[in-house]
C-alpha cells in the first residue's frame, strides 16, 4: 500500500473537482467584481446592479463633455498630425520645391538679407516642421510680418514641395546625425548649464531635455532639429514663447518651458545649438 | 545523460554567457540613476541598457536555461535518449539567431523600447523579429517535451510519469499558453507595423495581449526552480519528498492559474473595466496557493532528511542538514527571498493596493527579489548539479560555490530593500537620471546609493559563478554518479490519468481564458482605438529623404 | 551530491517513513490554513472596496489622439481645473512627450477631484506619490482617476511609464491649496497655476 490514502486520496474524481472549482471561481469572482464591488463609486452615488455591471465592463463611462459649458475655443494651430496631413507632407516633391524655393533662399540661405540671423536656416530642416510653420503662417496662428503674405501665396502642395526640398539639402543644420561614440557628461552633474538643460533638462521646473525632441539623439514630430541653427533666431523664439507672443506650439509645450527659463539660460542654449563645431556633433 | 549532454551544455552556456554582461549593465544602470557619478552618463545609453538587460534576463537566459534543463531532465528522469534531437538543435539555432538579432538591434541604439516594448512606441524591426524568433523557436522545445512524455507513457502504460518529467512538461505547456500573448501581439500588431504593412496600431489591445504573457512568463521562469525543490533538493539532503501527489498538484495549479491572471498588470490602465480587473485579481490569489503549498512540502521533506541525519528537537533538524551542499544552501536562501518577494507580490495583486506601488521603484525591487533572487539562485544550484554530470568533471570548488550563493543572497537584499522603500516614497521607475536636489527625491538618495553597493556585491557573485563553471569545465575528469531524483516518502504505484497528463487541465484552462480574456480582448474589435506609432529612433519625419 | 556522505547512499531511507495518512492529513491541514489566509486577504480587499470605494480606474472611453487640440474636451482652452455644479473639481490634463499640460494644476483640499487625462502620442504614466492617483495614460483612451486631497501642499507629478528618450524630464506638479485660497470658478472658467 504505497499510494496516498485516507483524507487525501489520489483517486479523487479530479475532473469533477476541476470543473466544479472552475465554475465556483468564475461565479464568485464575477459576482464580487461586477455586482458587488463596481457598485461603489468614489465621490458618486452607488450604482444599481445593471449600472454596476456596465461600469465593471467599462461600457458606461464618465464622458467629459456632458453638456458642461466650455470656454471659448482657442487652438494653437490648425495642423494635426493625422494620416492625411502626414501623407500631404510625404507627397512633397523636392524638384518642384526647388522652383518654389527660389523665393525663399534669398532670406533663408543668404546672409545679406539676414545679417542679424533672426531668419532661420532651413537647409536640412525636417520637412514636417517647415510644413507646419507655413500652415500656421497661412492661418494666422503664427505672425511674422512678411511670412504671413508669403505663406498665403503658397498652396498646401507648394508647402509640401518646398519642405521636401529644404529637407534634402545638406547645409548648416546638422540635423540628427547618429552618434557613433558613447557620450558622457549628459546628466545632472554636468556643470555647463546649457549642456545640462539640453541633455538632462530640469525636472523641478518641468523642463524636459531639449535633445529629446530637438536633438542630438532625439526627435519629435513637429519639433525642428536645432543643431547648427542660428543662435540669435533660437534666442528670439524662446523669448517669444516665454511672453506668449508666439503661441502656435501644441499644448503650450514650448511656452511652458520657455516661461521657466531665465534670459541667461536662453542665451546659453541658443549658443549651444548654434555652434557648428560643438562637441555634440558626431565625428563622421 | 544519454544524448542530452551537449544539448544541455550549449543551452546553459548561451544563458550564462549572456548573464554576466547583463549583470554588468545592471550595475551601470544603478550607478546612472543614483546620485553617484557614472561613466558614459547619457540617458540614451541608459534606456538602451535597460532594454538589453531586460531582454537578456527576461527572455534570453530564462528561455535557454529552461530548454537546456528540460532536455537534461528528459534524458535523466526517463532514463533514455531524448527523441527528436535534430529538431532540438534546429530550435537552438533559431533561438540563438533571434537572440543575436535582438541584441544587435538594441546595441545599435535604434531599439530602446525596453523589454516590454509597449506600443505605440516602436523600435527596430530587427528587435521584434529577433524576439519573435527566440520565443517562437522555443516552441520546438515545447513540442519535444510533450512528445517525449507521451512516448514514454506509451512505452510504460499505467505507470506514473516521473515527477521531474511531469513537471518540466507542465512548464513547457504553460510556456506555450503564456507565449501566445506576446506572439499574437508581435505577429498581429507590432511586426505588421514595423514592416510598414499597417499605419496604425491599437495600444490597448497590444498591452492586453502582452499581459497574457507578462505574468505567466514568471511561472515559466519559476517552475525549473520548483522542479529542483521537489526532485533535487530532498535527494541532496539525503531524504525523501514529502508528497509526490502534492508535487503534481502544484504544477497543475501553476498551469491552471498562471495565465488567466495577467490583467493584474493592467490595474492602472484605462482600457479595462474594474470587473475583469477584480476577477483576475481573485485568480491571482489562487496562484499564490501552489507556492504556499510548496513551502510546506519542501520544509517537510527537509525535516525528514534532517531527522534522518540525527537532528533532534523541534528545530534540531535544521542545523543537521548538509548546509555545505550548494543545493541545500541555495534552497534555504531561496525560501527566505521567496518569503519577502512573495509578500510583495501579494500586495501588487491586491486590486486597490496596487495603486500605491504601480510603476514605482517598488516594482523592479519586487521582481529582482523574487525572480533575480529566489528563482535565479536555484538556477545556479541546478547548474552546480548539472555541470559535473554533463562534463564528467567534479565541481571546481563547493566552497567557492557557497560563497557565490551567499554573495548573491546578501547582494540581492542590499539591492532590493532600499528600492522597495524608495518605491513606497514615490520614486518612478524606468527613469535614467534623477535630480536629487528635488525635495521629493532628496531623502531617497542614500537609499539608492545603498542599492548600488548591493549591485556591486551581485556583480562579484556573478563573476564567481562564471569562474566556478569555467573552471569546472576544464578541470580533471572523474567518474560521476548519475543524477538521481528524489523518491517520495510513499512512492506512487499508479496515479490517475488526471495527475499523469494535461488534457483535463488544458481544457479547464481554455475555459478560464475564454471567460477571463474573451471580453477584455474582444472589446478592442469594437472600440475604435487605433493610434499612430512613434519610432523611438526616428531621426526625421521624412526618412529616406534626409 | 555525488561525492558527499557515501554513508547516506548506503542506507537510503526506506519507503513509508511517514505513513500516507499522516502525509495526507498534514497537507490538507496546511492547505486549509493557506486558503483561510488567502480568503482573509481577499475579504480585506473586497470590504475596503465596498466601504471606502477604493478601486482601480474603470472608465473605458476612446478618443482620437491626433486631433485633440483642434477642439472637444481636450482643447487647449478647456484644460486645467473646472468646477462642477456640485462643487467637485474636474481636472483635464494632456500628457505628451515630454510634459504635461498644464504643467501646474491647482485644486482645493478636501474636495472631490476627478482627473481626466489622455495622451497625444505614446503611453505615459500619471503618479502623485502619497495619494491613490496612479494611472496609465494610453493614447486612444481617456484615463480617469478620482481622489480627494486631505493635505495642502505641492505634489510632484512624474511620468512613471517609459515614453522615450526624454522620459526622465517629464515632471509636473499639483498645487493643493486650502479652500479659502481656491476661488470658485464660473462654469466656463478654467484655472491652473501655470505662470503667465
Amino acid at each position: 500500500m504505497t499510494h496516498d490514502q485516507g483524507a487525501f486520496k489520489v483517486d479523487y474524481p479530479w475532473a469533477k473537482i476541476g470543473w466544479i472549482s472552475f465554475a465556483v471561481i468564475i461565479v464568485v469572482s464575477s459576482l464580487l467584481g461586477f455586482v458587488v464591488l463596481s457598485r461603489y463609486q468614489q465621490n458618486d452615488a452607488s450604482l444599481d446592479i445593471w449600472g454596476a455591471i456596465c461600469r465593471g465592463l467599462g461600457i458606461t463611462f464618465d464622458s467629459g463633455s456632458t453638456g458642461s459649458p466650455q470656454p471659448a475655443l482657442r487652438t494653437p494651430t490648425n495642423v494635426a498630425w493625422t494620416q492625411v496631413t502626414l501623407d500631404q507632407v510625404r507627397a512633397g516633391d523636392p524638384e518642384r520645391g526647388a522652383h518654389v524655393a527660389l523665393n525663399c533662399i534669398a532670406c533663408h540661405e543668404g546672409t545679406t538679407a539676414n545679417p542679424a540671423h533672426l531668419i532661420p536656416a532651413l537647409d536640412g530642416m525636417d520637412a514636417t516642421s517647415i510644413f507646419k510653420q507655413l500652415a500656421d503662417y497661412r492661418s494666422g496662428k503664427r505672425l511674422w510680418g512678411v511670412m504671413d503674405a508669403i505663406a498665403k501665396a503658397l498652396s498646401i502642395q507648394d508647402s509640401a514641395d518646398v519642405a521636401a526640398y529644404f529637407s534634402t539639402r545638406t547645409g548648416q543644420l546638422q540635423a540628427n546625425l547618429p552618434e557613433r561614440v558613447p557620450q558622457g557628461g549628459r546628466a545632472f552633474r554636468q556643470s555647463d548649464p546649457a549642456a545640462r538643460l539640453v541633455f538632462a533638462g530640469d525636472p523641478q521646473r518641468g523642463i524636459a531635455p531639449c535633445s529629446a525632441c530637438h536633438g542630438p539623439g532625439g526627435f519629435r514630430l513637429g519639433a525642428p532639429p536645432l543643431t547648427g541653427q542660428y543662435a540669435a533666431y533660437i534666442e528670439r523664439q524662446l523669448g517669444s514663447f516665454a511672453q506668449g507672443i508666439r503661441h502656435n506650439d501644441i499644448y503650450e509645450q514650448m511656452r511652458a518651458i520657455a516661461r521657466q527659463l531665465t534670459p541667461d539660460e536662453m542665451k546659453a542654449l541658443a549658443e549651444f545649438y548654434g555652434k557648428r563645431n560643438s562637441t555634440l556633433v558626431a565625428t563622421e | 545523460m544519454y544524448n542530452s549532454r551537449r544539448l544541455a551544455l550549449y543551452h546553459y552556456w548561451v544563458a550564462f554567457a549572456v548573464f554576466l554582461p547583463a549583470v554588468m549593465l545592471g550595475v551601470w544602470q544603478m550607478l546612472m540613476r543614483s546620485p553617484l557619478p557614472a561613466p558614459f552618463d547619457d540617458s540614451n545609453h541608459y534606456y538602451a541598457s535597460v532594454t538589453l538587460h531586460g531582454t537578456a534576463m527576461a527572455y534570453v537566459i530564462t528561455t535557454f536555461f529552461a530548454m537546456g534543463f528540460g532536455y537534461a531532465v528528459t534524458a535523466t528522469s526517463l532514463g533514455r535518449p531524448v527523441r527528436g534531437i535534430t529538431a532540438a538543435w534546429i530550435g537552438f539555432a533559431i533561438c540563438l539567431t533571434g537572440t543575436l538579432m535582438a541584441v544587435a538591434a538594441v546595441l545599435s541604439g535604434k531599439s530602446s523600447v525596453l523589454y516590454t516594448f509597449y506600443p505605440p512606441l516602436l523600435g527596430s524591426v530587427w528587435y521584434y523579429s529577433g524576439a519573435t524568433l527566440l520565443i517562437g523557436g522555443s516552441m520546438i522545445w515545447v513540442v519535444l517535451m510533450i512528445v517525449n512524455m507521451a512516448a514514454w507513457k506509451r512505452d510504460n502504460p499505467g505507470k506514473p510519469v516521473p515527477l521531474a518529467m511531469f513537471a518540466i512538461t507542465a512548464t513547457a505547456v504553460l510556456w506555450a499558453w503564456s507565449a501566445s500573448g506576446v506572439e499574437l501581439e508581435m505577429v498581429g500588431i507590432v511586426l505588421p507595423r514595423a514592416f510598414g504593412l499597417t499605419t496604425q496600431i491599437d495600444a490597448g489591445l497590444a498591452r492586453t495581449l502582452f499581459s497574457v504573457t507578462l505574468h505567466s512568463i514568471v511561472y515559466f521562469w519559476l517552475m525549473p526552480a520548483y522542479i529542483a525543490f521537489y526532485t533535487l533538493v530532498p535527494q541532496a539532503a539525503g531524504g525523501r519528498l514529502y508528497s509526490d501527489t502534492m508535487g503534481r498538484l502544484t504544477f497543475i495549479m501553476f498551469l491552471l492559474f498562471a495565465t488567466p491572471v495577467g490583467l493584474h498588470h493592467l490595474f492602472a490602465d484605462p482600457e479595462i473595466g474594474v470587473g475583469f480587473k477584480f476577477i483576475q485579481s481573485f485568480l491571482t490569489f489562487l496562484v499564490a496557493l501552489p507556492t504556499l503549498l510548496t513551502v510546506f512540502s519542501i520544509c517537510a521533506s527537509l525535516e525528514i532528511a534532517g531527522r534522518h541525519r540525527g537532528g533532534r528537537g523541534l528545530l534540531g533538524w535544521i542545523p543537521a542538514l548538509p548546509w555545505n551542499e550548494p543545493m541545500i544552501l541555495a534552497v534555504g536562501l531561496s525560501l527566505v527571498m521567496l518569503g519577502f518577494g512573495g509578500a510583495g507580490g501579494l500586495i501588487n495583486m491586491s486590486y486597490d493596493m496596487n495603486s500605491m506601488i504601480h510603476n514605482t521603484a517598488w516594482v523592479p525591487a519586487h521582481f529582482h527579489l523574487i525572480f533575480g533572487g529566489a528563482i535565479v539562485i536555484m538556477y545556479f544550484a541546478i547548474a552546480y548539479e548539472m555541470w559535473p554530470r554533463i562534463t564528467g568533471k567534479p565541481l571546481h570548488s563547493k566552497r567557492m560555490a557557497r560563497w557565490q550563493l551567499w554573495l548573491w543572497f546578501v547582494g540581492m537584499f542590499v539591492t532590493t530593500i532600499p528600492w522597495h522603500i524608495t518605491g513606497l516614497m514615490g520614486q518612478p521607475r524606468r527613469v535614467a537620471i534623477f535630480d536629487y536636489s528635488d525635495p521629493l527625491l532628496a531623502p531617497m538618495a542614500p537609499l539608492v546609493v545603498i542599492s548600488v553597493i548591493g549591485g556591486l556585491i551581485l556583480l562579484a557573485s556573478a563573476i564567481l559563478l562564471i569562474t566556478v563553471l569555467v573552471r569546472s569545465q576544464v578541470g580533471e575528469g572523474m567518474l560521476q554518479t548519475p543524477l538521481r531524483y528524489a523518491l517520495a516518502v510513499n512512492p506512487p504505484v499508479r496515479v490517475p490519468k488526471a495527475l499523469n497528463g494535461f488534457a483535463l487541465w488544458n481544457a479547464i484552462l481554455l475555459m478560464f481564458m475564454v471567460f477571463e480574456y474573451g471580453y477584455p480582448i474582444g472589446q478592442f474589435f469594437v472600440l475604435k482605438s487605433s493610434v499612430p506609432v512613434y519610432e523611438v529612433s526616428q531621426q526625421s519625419s521624412t526618412p529616406g529623404v534626409r | 551530491m555525488a561525492d558527499t556522505h557515501p554513508d547516506l547512499l548506503q542506507r537510503p531511507l526506506p519507503d513509508g517513513t511517514v505513513p500516507a495518512e499522516v502525509v495526507a492529513r498534514t497537507e490538507k491541514r496546511w492547505l486549509g490554513v493557506m486558503v483561510a489566509m488567502l480568503v482573509v486577504m481577499m475579504a480585506v480587499v473586497v470590504l475596503t472596496g465596498m466601504t471606502n470605494a477604493i478601486h482601480p480606474p474603470s472608465n473605458v472611453e476612446t478618443i482620437d489622439p491626433t486631433t485633440l487640440h483642434l477642439g472637444g474636451e481636450f482643447a487647449e482652452s478647456n484644460l486645467g481645473t473646472a468646477q462642477e455644479r456640485d462643487g467637485s473639481l474636474t481636472v483635464r490634463l494632456i500628457g505628451g512627450q515630454y510634459g504635461f499640460a498644464p504643467d501646474c494644476t491647482k485644486v482645493a483640499v478636501d474636495t472631490p477631484v476627478k482627473f481626466r487625462l489622455t495622451s497625444t502620442d505614446v503611453i505615459h504614466g500619471f503618479l502623485l506619490p502619497s495619494t491613490n492617483v496612479n494611472t496609465m495614460v494610453v493614447p486612444g483612451f481617456v484615463a480617469e482617476v478620482r481622489t480627494q486631497f486631505t493635505r495642502p501642499g505641492i505634489y510632484r507629478m512624474p511620468c512613471n511609464e517609459f515614453c522615450g528618450p526624454g522620459h526622465h524630464g517629464m515632471w509636473a506638479r499639483v498645487s493643493v491649496v486650502p479652500k479659502e485660497q481656491f476661488h470658485s470658478l464660473a462654469p466656463t472658467e478654467r484655472s491652473s497655476c501655470v505662470q503667465q
